[in-house]
């Protein structure tokens, strides 16, 4: 235990840097911790001109709708999935795409290459549905079109519900190639070229160079990165799942996660406890999923944590 | 100076921060002062507005304005905002501060974002006077069971009489929630008869006797033909994916008990109605059926569920529901020349047609009873309602003789959706519709048969984990089979829906519909 | 630095099919809104119009208030937000990149928890609307996206990259830890804040759920709203309306539905494109720094 003036020290060295923290941690302590009290509607039956407070308690009935559904399974089997999928997918590439736009001297290229390949993270959702739907339409798509001119095939994608495993996931990874290549891309601009260039001179190859010299400072971001994502892994992105396969229900079987089941069954009574409660498990979830992997993290290297 | 400014306001933050922690056990205290504070204001303007209720209403305003205080009634509704909404909302204004020295601010929200914004409105308990409602949106029901809604039992005879006295008091009642009434009835069309609505060049063309048509099976028999007679570019949107999953009930003189989105039904006429699974009947499986096989004749497009675009002037006719006027309407908005329709079996007064649009006042309100008299007024003064439906004469539209309007090209204020705001017979009529469509109107729910359970409201918080699930599911099955897209799965994805339904708790709910409803007819004898 | 030509033609080929695969919908969408609606309806899509015609960009500047409006108040937003989110957010970020922060554990932990934990929309809106009285003003969507978790820990890696031989130079010089954040941290990460104000610009411009709910009154509608509303006009007038009070001042069939669909994607979305390409050159000054070392 530190003693009292001891304490004191700390603060007074760290002062300065505390002062730093404060208008971020003020603004979070008020519009995130306050309003987390409402957590509790969760194990009440919320009646709005009861208030938060006097709502009547009722246990853990509002968990009961997801949990004894018969879809539970396949929804959670679909978000996990699926996330993991483009967690995985989307970092290589990133990555990827980092390294190669790194390799590119030609200034105007670059520049080219990096707005081009950002334009797709400005779309919304919404719009990308509709974009994919002009490609894919089974009466007027493009692609479908062509692969019935070409090849003679006579594919509905909008009936066929394991395409979608790879056409979300592809879809998700384009629209964050962009900005995730330009993170790690960041990464790379902050460190001294003269590095690469000894590496190279000893004698490495250039793919030795990027794995054993370049990869090494990425992995403290691509760690962070994941264990962020890993905490989200059973929240979906809802505009991804629900606007992009144009909310078809044929597609269920793949394109179905917790978010936009919660959506169709609530849709109608609007229940803000049940979606409270589901919305908390998922919390719980990713709480323990993300203390575990920073956890991981940590034990090998301070800076690939979190926290 | 940011950070300076960061400062100041943050103990100002954390104060009320540490209020709203308080206020849960404050608020009722508040909230009695002030109702009594208006109580006592509006029980001069009461006595002020019975009188011109019972007399004349044109010599009546100069004293009730001299007593009641000027206030700013805030009414949400769900349209697209009109780029003249000020100068309409203004002319409004005028009438109203003469008449009820109120103002009233229109709130028009667009329609995808009504239901979402409305819901986190009343769940936080903000303030505003006056909202659209309906079962089929910003739920009805539930909303009047949660305490969303002001009570208006006593509030609306008092001070909208004229309003109240314009309908019969068992329409009024198809508006109750638990004996209370909380929302006030836009009167128009209550009666309702469904049917096809078909393109008359074709019927025409074809030589189909539109009025023998009486099923889904003989519409079929209609599109097949036109189908088989045109070119194939002609046809590829001849009719919507269609609610005729619904549309079947109604025309077979079902009903839903509560809402659509959770199985049960009864039939309308009996005396002691059974609930019963719509969806696992032979007629439910026929349309089914049938569906599937205009799929693959391909009367249904195949990308009826993604198109984006649809032409309706390609299309050959659609279950519709009949009304006066309406194959003018249908007409004018297909770009056809001629729209005949014919309606299938009785028409009919149920609960969910009677409260199709209704205007409530909100539980936060401060001054319902003022809310009240607007309402009076929108649903009586003509002026005032076709100011809100059709803009301001000369600007918007020009009327065109007694009682019919037309809208001025590329009018700033056209909104075209009267039978949101009041009294829709109050209304012009466009030039194209028949000059008696009120009067016919009226005729059609005189005589309507009113179904078995007018007035009755089901209350679904016993079931509210199964309906949610059961909703669930039908939203997943339901569209597909209408669009006939399972193709040669079909029967097996049906069994599969039923078998689905009964583990999301089927047989609950239809136990709990059937209490309900036995409760209902047993109070009703 | 040397490079060998093949390689070189290697990496810029393999870029320029990515390139292609990005772009291409973006091509899309601008010729799909210069189409003719009628021939989308009869001929689907294609990528080169039948008929050229610009109706749907008619129609939706017919009211060109709104769009101007729109524009304006997003631009507010954006620029107000994100300028305040740099800052904030740097300088919260800057503490936690360094291990001599006693308290580096505590601050991230007491951050990470919101990124998992919310109370929900209730009380966030009560809290907005009734106690700081933010309804109807572009505040409310400013101040809850500030210092976003996700954004703090983006930086605090930027900014961990910077040699701690650096800071601790400065500290034996005598300067306190905010001059040495202004002079030294500041002016070194311009790529990792170049970064930064890319994504809070974004999420700012892009925002639509925020002004949903707090935003009533049309003429401060955020762009995405105005043409939210303008959509959803079309969509009222397209669904035909079969009710014989009213009808629309508007033919429906007169309605490019289809194309203002994507050229409104071409409205809301070309600023941003404008804001990247002049972000982008504090990109390639890191490059030209680490270039001229070599």
């Amino acid at each position: 235990m530190t003693s009292r003036s001891g304490r004191f020290k700390h603060l007074k060295q760290n002062g300065e840097m505390l002062l730093m923290t404060l208008p971020a941690l003020l603004k979070i302590f008020i519009f995130s911790y306050i309003p987390i009290v409402g957590v509790i509607i969760a194990f009440k039956r919320f009646v709005p001109s009861k208030g938060i407070f006097h709502s009547p308690w009722n246990g853990l009935d509002n968990f009961e709708f997801f949990f004894k559904s018969q879809a539970a399974w396949t929804v959670l089997r679909n978000t996990i999935g699926l996330n993991l999928l483009m967690i995985l997918i989307g970092t290589v590439v990133n990555v990827a795409l980092a390294f190669l736009l790194y390799e590119v001297v030609n200034r105007t290229r670059l520049k080219a290459y990096q707005t081009v390949l950002f334009i797709p993270y400005f779309f919304s959702w919404v719009l990308v549905g509709l974009m994919l739907t002009s490609l894919l339409s089974p009466t007027s798509g493009l692609l479908t079109d062509l692969l019935h001119r070409v090849f003679g095939m006579e594919i509905n994608f909008y009936a066929n519900p394991s395409s979608w495993i790879w056409i979300l996931t592809v879809v998700s990874v384009w629209k964050g190639a962009g900005f995730g290549s330009l993170i790690y891309y960041s990464v790379l601009m902050n460190i001294d070229r003269e590095l690469f260039e000894a590496a190279e001179i000893d004698g490495a190859s250039r793919l030795q160079t990027i794995w054993r010299v370049m990869l090494p400072f990425l992995i403290p971001m691509i760690s962070v990165l994941t264990i962020l994502a890993l905490g989200n892994i059973i929240r979906a992105d809802f505009g991804l799942f629900y606007f992009v396969p144009q909310n078809q229900s044929q597609l269920y079987p793949v394109t179905d996660v917790i978010d936009t089941y919660v959506y169709r069954a609530l849709a109608k009574n609007g229940d803000f406890s049940m979606s409270a409660a589901i919305g908390l498990f998922q919390s719980v979830v990713g709480l323990v999923l993300i203390l575990c992997t920073n956890k991981v993290a940590k034990s090998v290297n301070k800076d690939y944590s979190l926290f | 100076m940011k950070k300076a400014k960061k400062w100041v306001v943050a103990p100002v933050m954390l104060a009320a921060m540490s209020s709203m922690l308080l206020s849960a056990c404050g608020s009722n205290g508040n909230d009695n002062a002030n109702t009594n504070a208006n109580a006592n204001a509006n029980a001069n303007a009461g006595s002020g507005n019975a009188d011109s209720a019972s007399g004349d209403t044109s010599n009546a305003p100069a004293n009730t304005t001299a007593d009641l205080e000027p206030v700013t009634l805030k009414y949400y509704y769900p349209a697209a905002p009109q780029p003249d909404q000020q100068a309409v909302q203004d002319a409004m204004n005028k009438i109203l501060k003469e008449k009820i020295n109120a103002e009233i601010e229109l709130y028009p929200i667009p329609f995808e974002n009504y239901e979402q914004k409305m819901k986190v409105m009343i769940n936080t308990q903000e303030e505003f006077d006056l909202a659209f409602t309906a079962p089929w949106v910003l739920n009805y029901n539930a909303n009047a069971t949660n305490g969303a809604y002001a009570d208006l039992t006593d509030i609306l005879p008092k001070y909208a009489p004229n309003l109240y006295a314009s309908l019969k008091p068992e329409l009024w009642n198809a508006a109750k929630v638990n004996g209370k009434l909380y929302a006030s009835i836009n009167q128009q069309i209550f009666a309702r008869q469904f049917g096809f609505w078909y393109n008359k060049e074709f019927t025409d063309k074809y030589n189909v006797d539109y009025t023998k048509i009486e099923t889904l099976k003989d519409f079929s028999d209609y599109l097949l033909k036109v189908k088989a007679g045109e070119p194939a570019d002609r046809t590829d949107r001849m009719t919507w994916k269609a609610d005729w999953l619904d549309r079947i009930k109604e025309m077979k003189g079902w009903e839903s008990v509560g809402g659509s989105d959770t199985p049960g039904a009864i039939v309308s006429s009996e005396a002691n109605p059974k609930v019963f699974n719509e969806y696992d009947t032979p007629e439910y499986k026929e349309t089914i059926e049938l569906a599937k096989e205009l799929q693959t004749a391909g009367v249904i497009p195949k990308d009826v569920l993604t198109a984006a675009n649809w032409d309706r002037s390609k299309m050959f006719g659609a279950v519709t529901s009949v009304a006066p006027g309406a194959e003018q309407a249908e007409a004018q908005s297909n770009s056809m020349k001629e729209v005949v329709m014919h309606g299938v079996g009785s028409p009919t007064l149920t609960t969910n047609n009677v409260t199709a649009t209704m205007t409530a006042v909100s539980a936060t309100s401060k001054n319902p009873e003022r809310a009240a008299m607007f309402l009076e007024l929108i649903n009586t003064d003509k002026d005032l309602y076709n100011l809100l439906c059709h803009g301001i004469e000369g600007t918007h539209y020009t009327k065109v003789g007694d009682n019919k309007y037309e809208n001025i090209k590329d009018s700033k204020y056209s909104p075209g959706s009267d039978w949101m705001f009041g009294n829709q017979f109050n209304g012009l009529i466009p030039v194209a519709s028949p000059d008696d469509v009120w009067e016919q109107t009226k005729k059609l729910n005189e005589s309507a048969t009113a179904s078995v359970l007018l007035g009755f409201v089901y209350d679904d918080s016993n079931i509210k984990t199964e309906a949610a699930n059961c909703a669930a599911v039908i939203a997943q099955y339901k569209d597909v089979f209408a669009a006939g897209l399972y193709g040669g799965d079909t029967d097996k994805k049906y069994e599969q829906f039923l078998s689905d339904l009964k583990k999301a708790g089927l047989d609950k709910i239809l136990a709990d519909k059937q209490a309900q409803v036995d409760k209902f007819i047993a109070g009703k004898a | 630095m040397p490079q060998p030509k093949a390689y070189a033609f290697i990496v810029n080929a393999i870029l320029t099919v990515i390139c292609f695969i990005s772009l291409f919908p973006l091509v899309m969408t601008i010729m799909i809104s210069i189409t003719d609606t009628k021939d989308l309806a009869s001929f689907g899509y294609s990528l080169i119009p039948r008929h050229f015609s610009l109706d749907a960009y008619v129609y939706l500047f017919k009211v060109p208030t709104d769009i101007i409006n729109g524009y304006r108040n997003s631009l507010i937003i954006t620029v107000v937000g994100t300028v305040v989110n740099l800052f904030i957010t740097a300088l919260v970020a800057y503490p936690l990149s360094r291990r001599d922060f006693r308290y580096r554990g505590i601050v991230s932990g007491f951050i990470f928890l919101t990124m998992i934990f919310n109370g929900g929309l209730v009380p966030l809106y009560i809290l907005i609307v009734k106690y700081l009285e933010w309804k109807n003003t572009l505040t409310a969507i400013i101040v809850p996206a500030l210092a976003l978790p996700f954004n703090i820990f983006l930086l605090r890696v930027l900014f961990q990259d910077i040699p701690p031989a650096l800071t601790e130079a400065a500290k034996i010089d005598g300067s306190s830890d905010w001059g040495t954040f202004f002079r030294i941290i500041l002016p070194l990460s311009k790529p990792a804040m170049a970064t930064l104000a890319l994504i809070s610009a974004l999420g700012y411009w892009n925002e639509a759920f925020a002004p949903i709910l707090f935003i009533d009154e049309t003429k401060k509608y955020p762009i995405q709203l105005v043409l939210n509303n303008i959509v959803s006009a079309v969509n009222f007038i397209k669904k035909g309306n079969v009710m014989p009070g009213s009808v629309q001042a508007i033919d429906p069939n007169s309605v490019p539905s289809d194309s203002i669909m994507f050229a409104m994607m071409v409205i809301a979305t070309l600023p941003m494109v404008f804001l990247f390409t002049y972000l982008q050159k504090y990109f390639i000054k890191g490059l030209t720094v680490g270039a001229i070392k070599g």
